[in-house]
C-alpha cells in the first residue's frame, strides 16, 4: 500500500481521535461547521419535517372538523326538537343572542372586588345588565356603559349574585362573592359533591341559562348551621383578560 | 475535479440517508445506507479519494450525533482502509466477498452503536438486537445492488 495513503489515514483517524478525546471541543467544532456550512440543508430538513407534522395534523384536525361537524347537526336536530317541545308545553322561548367581543383595557381591583373596564367598537349597542362571558365561561355583567368604555362588575365582586345550578344533581344556589366565591342557599342535605359544574340557572333574567360559572372546590357541612358552605371555582381567570364577550339581545 | 463530484455526491447521499433514515427505519435498525455507498464506491475508485471521502462522511455524520465526535470518522476511514488493503487480496467479483461489507458494516455499527447504549447489559443485547440485524440489513442491501451492478455489467458486455 502506497505510504500516501497510510499518511492520509493516519491523519484522518488521528482527527478523529482527537475528537473523540476532547469531545466538548470537537463537537463545538462540529456543531460551528454544520452551523456555517449546512445550514442551509438543516433548515430544509427542518422546514421537511415541519411539513410533514403539519400534515398529520392537518389531517388529525379533519377528522376533528368531521366528527365535529357531525354532533353539530346532532345538536341541531336536538334544539329544534327542544323548542318544539317547549312551544307544546307553553314554555317561554329562550332568545337567542349575539356576541359581541370587547377588549380589556384596563382591571381594576378595589378591597377585594374586580372590576374590567373594556372598550367596545363605537357602532356597538351595548347596555347595562347584560352579561359578559370569556372563553370558558362567566365573567359578569355590564355595569355602565360611558362612550365607547364599558364597565363590567365580575362575578368576583360583592354586590354580584348569580343564580346557579349544579348540572348534576340541579340543585339551585345564589353565588356570591366573600372574598372567594360561595354557593348560598344550597342546604345542608342539598345534593352536591366537590368537582360538580355550576350552570346559571336562568332565574333573575340577567344571565342565560347554562353558562358555565365554576367548578365545586369545597364543600363544608356545619351541623350547627341551616346549609352548607361551598366553595367555588371560578372558569375563569378573574384576574387576567385579554377581551371578553357581551351577551347582546338582538 | 473528480474528487469534488465525489465529495459533493457523498455529502448529498449522507443527507437523503440522515434525513429519510426515521422512515426507511426497521425495527428502529438505522439502514445506514452510506457503508454500501463507502463499500462500493471504494472498489469502483482510487483508493486516496474513497478514503479522503470517507473521512469527510464520517465527519458530517458526527455532526449529525456530535454526543461522541469523531466515533464516524474512525468507523468509516478504518473501514474503507481496511478495504483499500485487501483491494489486491480478494476476488471481489464473487458474492462471497460481500461477506466484508457483512463484517464492516458490523463493525461500524458496533462503533458507532454501542456506545450510545447506557450500561454493559444494554450494549451486549443491542449487539444482537441492533447491530448484527442491521449488518444483515446492509449485506442484504448489498447483495442486491451487486446483482444490479453485475446485470448492468454483463448487458454491457
Amino acid at each position: 500500500m502506497k505510504k500516501s495513503l497510510n499518511i492520509v489515514y493516519g491523519v484522518i483517524l488521528l482527527t478523529g481521535v482527537v475528537f473523540l478525546l476532547s469531545e466538548r471541543s470537537g463537537s463545538m467544532i462540529g456543531e460551528g461547521i454544520a452551523y456555517r456550512t449546512i445550514l442551509p440543508f438543516r433548515v430544509m430538513l427542518n422546514n421537511f419535517h415541519e411539513l410533514i407534522r403539519a400534515k398529520e395534523e392537518n389531517d388529525a384536525l379533519s377528522r376533528m372538523a368531521v366528527a365535529l361537524s357531525l354532533k353539530l347537526q346532532e345538536l341541531r336536530e336536538i334544539q329544534v326538537e327542544n323548542q318544539r317541545l317547549k312551544k307544546i308545553l307553553g314554555f317561554v322561548q329562550e332568545q337567542h343572542r349575539l356576541i359581541q367581543p370587547v377588549q380589556v383595557v384596563n382591571i381594576l381591583t378595589e378591597a377585594g372586588n374586580t372590576i374590567i373596564i373594556c372598550k367596545k367598537k363605537p357602532y356597538t349597542i351595548v347596555k347595562p345588565d347584560l352579561p359578559v362571558v370569556g372563553y370558558n365561561g362567566l365573567i359578569g355583567k355590564v355595569k355602565e356603559v360611558v362612550d365607547d368604555y364599558i364597565r363590567i362588575q365580575s362575578i368576583a365582586h360583592f354586590m354580584t349574585r348569580v343564580s346557579v345550578i349544579d348540572s348534576r344533581s340541579r340543585v339551585f344556589g345564589i353565588l356570591k362573592w366573600e372574598g372567594a366565591l360561595y354557593l348560598h342557599g344550597v342546604p345542608l342535605t342539598g345534593d352536591v359533591k366537590v368537582g360538580d359544574t355550576l350552570v346559571t340557572s336562568g332565574m333573575g333574567g340577567v344571565y342565560p341559562k347554562g353558562i358555565n360559572v365554576g367548578i365545586i372546590k369545597r364543600v363544608i357541612i356545619n351541623r350547627n348551621e341551616y346549609q352548607a358552605t361551598i366553595l367555588v371555582e371560578p372558569f375563569e381567570n378573574l384576574s387576567f383578560q385579554e377581551e371578553v364577550f357581551v351577551l347582546v339581545k338582538p | 475535479m473528480r474528487i469534488f463530484i465525489a465529495i459533493v455526491f457523498f455529502i448529498i447521499v449522507c443527507l437523503i440517508d440522515l434525513t429519510f433514515t426515521p422512515y426507511f427505519s426497521l425495527f428502529h435498525i438505522k439502514p445506514y445506507a452510506i457503508i454500501l455507498f463507502l463499500y462500493f464506491f471504494t472498489l469502483k475508485f482510487s483508493p486516496l479519494p474513497a478514503l479522503i471521502v470517507a473521512g469527510l462522511t464520517g465527519f458530517l455524520y458526527d455532526i449529525f450525533a456530535p454526543d461522541w465526535f469523531g466515533l464516524h470518522i474512525i468507523a468509516f476511514s478504518t473501514f474503507v482502509y481496511v478495504e483499500i488493503a485487501l483491494r489486491d487480496k480478494v476476488y471481489w467479483e464473487r458474492m462471497i466477498s460481500l461477506l466484508f461489507l457483512f463484517a464492516g458494516a458490523f463493525f461500524i455499527r458496533l462503533v458507532v452503536d454501542v456506545p450510545f447504549y447506557a450500561g454493559f447489559l444494554k450494549s451486549f443485547t443491542s449487539v444482537f438486537t441492533s447491530v448484527l440485524p442491521g449488518a444483515l440489513i446492509n449485506l442484504l442491501a448489498g447483495l442486491v445492488v451487486k446483482i444490479i451492478i453485475d446485470e448492468k455489467l454483463k448487458n454491457a458486455i
